[in-house]
């Protein structure tokens, strides 16, 4: 029986890659951006993304069954379509390269201090070699699963630290005279939902699009909501003056508390460890996993594993070239600029010559 | 089969590193600080505190555990130095995330405690939720103290402060609560003053900071009209002459039902408006009397006026003394005037703020005692 990905598989793949890294440190973002009023910019980020999401999945569900490798190739002449297809592999690779070498340097200023980042990136990679492997059929269903635990796990810790923040914290909330400002500042934080450029990569169904249409755009709605639960909780405790100073916002944040009456797990850092380290590794795998089949599909006499094996590898050297964590936030700077390229600029220029055509056929 | 052996040795591989078997050390391995002292000594950094001892002692064998503890002590011209003293006469690593109170000298805290704060926050073993206080002794001795009552001064300290806060006639400053109220424009804070009263380590009262220097101490029997701005579950008892017969009093418990804290901005003056709605139950008279109708209405106003004037004093004293908003009210005035609280600066605008306050107290209950007993008795 042939494999497909269900609606919802697709929905937590998209949830996998946006949410992963930037849960720690988007508070930090937000309040620096707009302060108290910050979560009305996520708003609007919310909804471009949105938007940019229908662009991709509009054209995906016109070439079903296909990714961007194949209906470039149709839409444009072939070294564009190249050109394109190397762009993607470029950005996939270097991001889970650095997403895994921010990742552990977090994780050893933070829990593991004591731990080479060698170490602790090797071993993140090497689970996520054993998941990629098995493509993205499995990688789907660890998404669901782990998707689902991770909202499970961050809801509980937002309401958790909302319990021990001050409501005035997180006033004043809105101001009508703002609202250009809003939207401008809107342009940065949009960063935090790259991640839907995966959709260019997976292979949809066209029967039931409309559910395809509901699942992933309701993702991306519930991941704005998500995004505004983080950023006002981080405030309501930390204050939208002191948490400009913290890259882990809410390790920080989670760090401020301890709800007494919780007696074992009163220190919830330890629950968000766990979920944030859940989150990175399906950013890390599905990022591992396009660059893989986007280098398969160039490549088809070289087995799955083993291009697998070849990006894992030198994933892992290049993750550990930066020699310092500013120079890795400055690659990973550059690297969400790319995003702009592959989530904004080549998905609506396919889209357009993919609309042209139709309209020049139907005139035909 | 190459592929199982390839699964199990992965597995083998995960055990080993993920459950800690690799570089295991043993929890009496280390050094387990339980409180912490931090003062000022001819110009060098102070540090003191108490350590756990987990191995068994025969004099202390059947002590709470928390009551085994050695002291330890280090100086330097820096926080590194005195850190790397200690260190240099100690032999095994410290371990700061069971640390329940940092305490800090008067003499430090009146250069100012804002970098060792800092200190703590950047410090991955630290708990944020750390308790800080200032104390009238000098650290290493208030830490060596013989508390008499089988637990470790940090704990100690813990514990009454975390009663009191409970009970409403203290706050818990934590490490993180400060650094929070340091990054707002307000400028001062206030946190736990504590010290030796008739040999016992007792809370004092608060610590009124500026700038993160001590500058004041307020006396605990002062530090009710401060306590009805800061804390949610107030809870203190109240004596009232009796209206009709002055040598009589009540005792009443008073609680906080409604605090509302509103900042008008009217001709670039601040005026802060205090909403204070209290409970109060009769605990019990002094003689047993009749409480009539008529005089509950009296003492609601004069439960309102006393509280009134205990709010003011400290507002007062604030504004004129100190100089700086300890209250938190600029957090209400750039939540309801955020482009104001932009453009100018809280601390400067402060100290000429009007400030009206409203008490208003209702008598809740009268504890089951019947009030009528009296009136019957009498028409009989």
């Amino acid at each position: 029986m042939k494999q497909t990905l269900t609606h919802r598989q697709i929905s937590f793949i998209v949830f996998g890659l946006v949410v992963g890294y930037g849960l720690i440190n988007l508070p930090q973002k937000v309040a620096e951006s707009g302060g108290t009023q910050g979560w009305v910019s996520l708003v609007f980020a919310t909804v471009f993304t949105m938007f940019f999401t229908y662009i991709i999945l509009s054209l995906s569900l016109s070439y079903p069954n296909q990714t961007i490798d194949e209906y470039s190739k149709v839409l444009m002449n072939s070294f564009f379509s190249y050109i394109i297809v190397i762009f993607y592999i470029i950005y996939f690779f270097i991001s889970f390269c650095m997403m895994t070498r921010i990742t552990c340097e977090t994780i050893k200023l933070t829990i593991l201090t004591n731990t080479p980042i060698w170490v602790i990136s090797l071993t993140l990679l090497i689970v996520v070699y054993y998941a990629v492997i098995h493509k993205i059929f499995t990688i789907g269903r660890i998404c669901e699963i782990y998707g689902m635990m991770i909202i499970t796990g961050s809801i509980f810790l937002f309401f958790a630290i909302f319990l021990e923040g001050e409501w005035i914290h997180l006033l004043p909330f809105f101001e009508v005279q703002q609202l250009p400002k809003y939207i401008y500042n809107s342009k940065s934080i949009v960063f935090s939902f790259l991640g839907i450029e995966i959709l260019t990569i997976l292979p949809i169904q066209k029967k039931d699009n409309i559910h395809v249409y509901k699942y992933v755009l309701g993702m991306i709605l519930f991941i704005g909501f998500f995004y505004i639960l983080d950023v006002e909780a981080c405030i309501a405790v930390m204050g939208s003056e002191n948490i400009i100073y913290y890259h882990d916002a809410l390790l920080a944040t989670l760090r401020r508390i301890d709800i007494k009456e919780l007696q074992f797990i009163r220190r919830l850092d330890g629950i968000f460890i766990i979920v944030w380290i859940m989150s990175i590794f399906c950013s890390v795998l599905i990022e591992v996993y396009a660059t893989v089949h986007l280098i398969s599909k160039k490549f088809k006499n070289i087995s799955f594993s083993k291009i697998a094996v070849f990006v894992s590898i030198i994933g892992f050297f290049i993750s550990l070239l930066p020699m310092t964590f500013m120079q890795t936030e400055e690659i990973l700077d550059i690297v969400s600029k790319m995003g702009v390229l592959t989530v904004v600029v080549f998905p609506t220029i396919l889209f357009i010559i993919e609309k042209v055509k139709k309209n020049v056929k139907k005139s035909i | 089969m190459l592929k199982k052996a390839y699964e199990i040795l992965i597995l083998i591989i995960c055990s080993i590193a993920l459950v800690g078997c690799w570089d295991y050390r043993d929890i009496d391995q280390k050094c387990v600080v339980v409180s912490i002292g931090v003062d000022k000594v001819k110009n060098m950094i102070e540090f003191s505190g108490e350590v756990a001892q987990f191995a068994s002692s025969k004099e202390k064998g059947e002590k709470a555990q928390v009551a085994n503890v050695y002291n330890m002590e280090s100086l330097g011209k820096t926080f590194g130095e005195a850190r790397k003293n200690y260190d240099s006469s100690n032999p095994f690593p410290l371990f700061l995330g069971a640390a329940r109170v940092v305490v800090f000298g008067q003499d430090y805290a009146k250069e100012g405690i804002g970098s060792y704060l800092n200190r703590v926050d950047r410090t991955t073993d630290y708990r944020k939720t750390v308790l800080a206080v200032v104390s009238k002794e000098k650290p290493s001795i208030l830490l060596n103290t013989d508390t008499q009552k089988d637990i470790a001064v940090g704990f100690l300290i813990e514990n009454i402060i975390g009663y009191l806060e409970n009970k409403g006639r203290s706050i818990y400053s934590t490490v993180g609560d400060l650094l929070s109220d340091i990054e707002l424009q307000q400028a001062g804070y206030v946190m736990p003053y504590i010290g030796m009263k008739k040999d016992n380590i007792s809370y004092l009262g608060l610590a009124v900071m500026k700038d993160s220097k001590l500058i004041d101490i307020i006396d605990e029997k002062n530090t009710q009209g401060m306590l009805y701005l800061l804390v949610k579950n107030l809870s203190s008892f109240e004596g009232i002459e009796e209206i009709e017969n002055k040598n009589n009093k009540y005792s009443f418990l008073i609680s906080i039902k409604k605090r509302k804290i509103k900042i008008d901005y009217e001709k670039n003056i601040p005026v802060i408006y205090i909403d204070l709605d209290l409970d109060a139950q009769l605990s019990y008279q002094y003689y047993r009397e009749h409480l009539h109708k008529k005089n509950i209405e009296k003492l609601e106003k004069e439960i309102s006026k006393k509280q009134k004037q205990k709010i003011q004093q400290i507002i007062q004293k604030a504004q004129k003394e100190y100089k700086c908003d300890i209250f938190g009210f600029a957090e209400y005035f750039r939540a309801q005037h955020i482009q104001e609280y932009e453009k100018m600066k809280w601390r400067e605008i402060f100290p000429n703020s009007k400030v009206v306050i409203r008490v208003n107290t209702k008598i809740i209950n009268t504890n089951l005692v019947n009030q009528n007993v009296k009136e019957k008795v009498t028409e009989e």
